[in-house]
């Protein structure tokens, strides 16, 4: 991937933290891609592409300890910082631009 | 909620290697809880089959993620680098110039002594099976010589230990051809030689043992290159030579078989070997068969040694009328060590040298890489922020390093190759073996070592410091800071003292071997060097057979030279000074030799009446010779030198001694009838212990002939040469020497040391100085803001500049200290070199230490002075 665009999996994985209110973990990460994509979603998949984005210092992510109320192991927490948040917004912009008065045709079918 | 699937063992080592413990621990805490939820939703085996699956992912997507990453930073990452390295190498030409040309320097140096090092120490003997060969010697307490016939003969007959025996001795005469005659310097071969140093002749046979004895047909063998000369051989065995005639002097020798033209270091420059047909020795003497041994497989060199003391005890009685000196036994040594003489202090000497300069090379390059970095501070933080690491950054710096030393070694290569081609023409006079120099896989490897060696040496320290340059001080240093890169200073400075105390050693070897050197041509040669002319000419054998007919040729051609304008005086001897004359040993009447010791030698020299004059030489007591001297019944008379008179007779007059000439018995007692200014024949500078002459030169068949002249040089030769041409139309002349020329020629080796000495010395030092200079401007360039407000505040220029040099002469003071210590220990390894000045010559090493820091002043000096003339607001405005 350039330095610039990001791949359609990381897009999702960044839309999923968001959705799942800024900070999430592997776990309900991996639920909500395969409830939204139908499809299953490799958790291994999902792990490595938020240590890429980390690297691209678009997350942040820390550990967080056992605690009282569910998890009895660490578990790493990720959050989408305000350049993940910006650079998801260019490419939502640089999509729009593609799709702007365009119809493919197939899109009323299947809606 | 189903029980997890276990997790198989190398999944775990996998992730923790891949991961680290705790981040591996919690990853598979993820999975297993994602497990569980999948559980809760599906069956259980579609969340057991999945969590398998995954599971095993896990590492092999890891590892695919790891070596991307490798990837990308690794081959493809110093690659670019390397391109970056070299562009920004080709900014600064001069200085990658400069280190590439003084490393190389160094390398190609190293590498071309290295080569003779190998040659002389490392390989074996050109010839097969070559540690068994050995030389068989007679052997005093304090000296080696060869045998004489009697000795040969007898260890032939009596010896066990060898497989075979080579015997021979040089011999010089004139090979007479169609075209006319020339000298032929050859050596007679006692059958045997060739088999024993095993060498396989190209066509024929070497000599049987029956062509061995004196009623023998006269047989030879000679090289390819002597057939392909003279005999018209035009193939490569030369088979064609075989059968005809060789004529030398009045012989005619059949050739029965050709070498090849290059047969190893023994014996070179040689192309004719006659066949040695040894009469039966009337007396032990004279000692002038070299003669070579090849030892059986299985004896061990004590066990020969043994046996050679055995035979040399047996034969002793039978001839103690000629020979008494009961110390004298025969000895071996290795055929190598032989051959190698002192090459190897001489090589280490060398060594040291280049190897210095290398070193001081490559501090120097460190010093500057060293600089480069801590003007790229800026680029290294950079690089720093966006992401590289410590690692990947000294990476980045080693490739410059690598750069640099490829060229170095490329340079080296190119110094190598032109080393080992101007060796064997300018050191054959004091180096063996330089034929045999090869740039081969060894000297290749030596070359490609020292390059990798210089490549550590002056890339580590800047990698590693530059490398550390964003941590610390590392952002804040970003901008310009006046206390930045104390660390890169402290190297600097430790780099540049480092080289000064390297230069140390170098230079006051120089200076010692040029002092000396110096010395040795002030020496009084004790003759009258400007009007001397000499050259050897050899009588053919036909027209010139006796004692009788030379001495008449000589008479006659004598006085028909100095009828020639120009000539003054003319001579004939057998030995030129400053080296010259053979070695031959006596008996004082006075002062005879004890039982058990050794007979004293001298420098004999075979001369005339004639031979003082043209040299010059003066008449200090007794007499010259006289004609009478050389009457058949005449008593044998000598003339010897001060030098000789003052050993032997201290305080008295060796005028009318006598004593017995060559340890003979039953032959009249020679007397001393003059004494005669010191000339040396052991060189000059050498102490011969005084010189013998003799009177009868005129029998010689080839002796020099010596012309004092008055005037044009060119002309005489001709003029010499049409004289001698009536008197005897095939004489060849050869070895026209000057008295310049033979004095120079005689000083090649300490020329060469001391000129190529000196040479390494000062490159090191001008490498040093600009060092010491470079941080010098540095620093000031540096602290120009503080030297500003300093001048501003009111602070004296003066005053300011006595710091800085001040900064500067400690470093040059502590490299100088550190190096006149090195200097002290390593000179001594000059010693026998040196003439007529000590290795610890106080006066020297003073010298050196005020040249250097002299030259270390001048290199502080000029920055600090233009660190005070700088306009202060223009300083302070560049902060």
């Amino acid at each position: 991937m350039t330095r610039h665009g990001l791949g359609e999996f990381e897009q999702q994985v960044l839309l999923t933290i968001l959705r799942l209110g800024g900070e999430a973990y592997s776990v309900p990460m991996v639920v909500e891609m395969e409830q939204r994509s139908g499809r299953d979603v490799s958790q291994a998949a999902v792990y490595i592409a938020l240590r890429r984005l980390e690297d691209k210092k678009l997350v942040a992510s820390r550990m967080v300890g056992p605690t009282a109320t569910g998890n009895a192991k660490e578990r790493r927490y990720f959050k989408v910082n305000a350049a993940g948040r910006e650079r998801l917004e260019e490419c939502r912009r640089t999509m729009n631009r593609f799709w702007e008065g365009l119809d493919t045709g197939a899109e009323e079918g299947t809606r | 909620m189903s029980s997890t699937p276990r997790v198989p063992v190398w999944v775990r080592w996998m992730m923790s290697r891949l991961l680290g413990e705790r981040e591996a621990a919690a990853t598979l805490g993820e999975l297993q809880e994602l497990h569980a939820h999948r559980a809760s939703v599906f069956d259980s085996r579609e969340a057991d089959r999945r969590f398998r699956r995954e599971m095993r992912q896990y590492p092999f997507r890891l590892l695919a993620r790891r070596v991307v990453e490798l990837a990308r930073i690794g081959p493809w990452a110093s690659l670019r680098s390397l391109k970056q390295s070299a562009r920004s190498l080709a900014r600064t030409p001069g200085l990658t110039a400069a280190i590439v040309l003084t490393v190389g320097i160094g390398i190609g140096g190293c590498a071309a002594i290295f080569a003779v090092v190998d040659v002389l120490f490392l390989k074996a003997l050109p010839y097969p099976d070559a540690d068994r060969l050995v030389w068989i010697h007679s052997a005093s307490p304090t000296s080696k010589w060869a045998l004489s016939a009697v000795d040969v003969q007898a260890l032939q007959a009596q010896q066990t230990v060898f497989e075979s025996l080579g015997t021979y001795s040089r011999n010089a005469s004139t090979l007479v051809t169609d075209e006319g005659a020339e000298r032929l310097v050859y050596i007679e071969a006692a059958p045997g030689l060739f088999a024993t140093l095993g060498i396989e002749l190209l066509a024929g046979r070497e000599a049987l043992p029956a062509e061995g004895e004196v009623a023998a047909d006269a047989t030879v063998v000679v090289t390819h290159d002597f057939a392909a000369r003279y005999l018209g051989v035009t193939g490569a065995d030369g088979s064609s030579a075989l059968g005809q005639s060789v004529r030398i002097g009045a012989v005619s020798y059949q050739v029965i078989g050709v070498i090849p033209s290059w047969f190893g270091p023994l014996a070179r420059d040689t192309d004719v070997f006659t066949t040695l047909r040894m009469e039966p020795p009337p007396r032990k003497g004279p000692f002038g068969f070299v003669t070579v041994g090849r030892l059986h497989e299985n004896v061990n060199a004590e066990v020969a040694l043994e046996e050679l003391r055995a035979i040399n005890a047996r034969i002793f009685p039978l001839w103690i009328d000629s020979f008494q000196d009961e110390n004298v036994t025969w000895g071996m040594q290795d055929l190598d060590e032989v051959l190698n003489r002192d090459a190897g202090r001489l090589l280490a000497i060398l060594m040291g040298a280049v190897g210095g300069l290398l070193l001081v090379a490559t501090a120097n390059a460190a010093n500057l890489l060293l600089a480069r970095v801590a003007g790229r501070r800026q680029e290294m933080v950079l690089r720093q922020a966006l992401g590289a690491t410590r690692v990947q950054i000294a990476g980045h710096l080693l490739v410059e390093s690598v750069i640099l030393s490829l060229g170095g070694m490329a340079m080296g290569l190119l110094v190598a190759v032109g080393g080992l081609r101007l060796l064997p023409a300018v050191a054959s006079s004091y180096l063996p073996r330089l034929t045999e120099l090869r740039l081969d896989g060894s000297v290749l490897l030596f070359t490609c070592a020292l390059g990798a060696a210089c490549c550590l040496l002056f890339g580590a320290v800047p990698a590693v410091r530059g490398s550390r340059v964003g941590r610390g001080s590392g952002r804040a240093g970003a901008g310009r800071s006046m206390t930045s890169g104390t660390r890169e200073q402290r190297a600097q400075r430790l780099l540049v003292a480092t080289q000064l105390a390297l230069v140390l050693p170098l230079l006051t070897g120089g200076a010692l071997l040029l002092t000396s050197f110096a010395r040795l041509q002030d020496t009084d040669a004790g003759f009258d060097v400007e009007r001397l002319l000499s050259m050897r000419v050899s009588l053919s054998a036909d027209a010139f057979p006796d004692d009788k007919s030379r001495s008449q040729f000589w008479g006659v051609a004598l006085e028909r030279i100095e009828t020639i304008p120009g000539v003054e005086a003319a001579a004939v001897s057998l030995g030129r000074p400053p080296n010259g004359g053979f070695i031959n040993n006596f008996d004082l009447e006075d002062k005879p030799t004890p039982p058990n010791q050794a007979q004293p030698t001298a420098p004999w020299i075979i001369a005339e009446r004639g031979y003082f004059d043209v040299l010059g030489i003066p008449l200090v007591a007794g007499r010259m010779f006289e004609p009478t001297d050389l009457e058949d019944d005449a008593p044998p008379v000598v003339i010897v030198d001060e030098a000789w008179a003052s050993k032997h007779f201290p305080g008295e007059s060796a005028v009318g001694r006598r004593f017995v000439d060559g340890g003979q018995m039953n032959v009249p007692l020679t007397t001393v009838v003059g004494v005669v200014g010191n000339v040396p024949y052991g060189g000059l500078g050498e102490s011969d212990g005084g010189a013998v002459y003799s009177a009868d030169a005129r029998r010689l068949g080839s002796p020099f002939l010596m012309l004092r002249l008055v005037g044009d040089q060119a002309s005489v030769v001709t003029l010499v040469r049409e004289q001698l041409r009536l008197l005897d139309p095939t004489a060849p002349i050869t070895d026209l020497a000057s008295g310049e020329l033979l004095l120079s020629d005689s000083l090649t080796r300490p020329r060469h040391l001391s000129l190529l000495l000196a040479t390494f010395a000062t490159i090191a030092l001008g490498l040093a100085v600009v060092g010491l200079y470079g941080i010098m401007a540095n620093s000031v360039q540096r602290r120009r803001g503080e030297i500003a407000i300093r001048l501003a505040l009111g602070g004296s220029p003066r005053g300011i500049q006595r710091l800085i040099v001040g900064q500067g002469m400690r470093i040059a003071v502590a490299g100088v200290l550190v190096g006149a210590a090195l200097s002290l220990g390593v000179t001594g390894l000059l010693a026998d070199l040196l003439y007529e000045v000590e290795p610890a010559d106080p006066l020297t090493l003073v010298a050196v230490v005020a040249l250097m820091l002299a030259v270390a002043l001048v290199a502080c000096l000029m920055p600090s002075r233009r660190a005070v003339r700088a306009e202060p607001r223009t300083a302070l405005s560049t902060m």
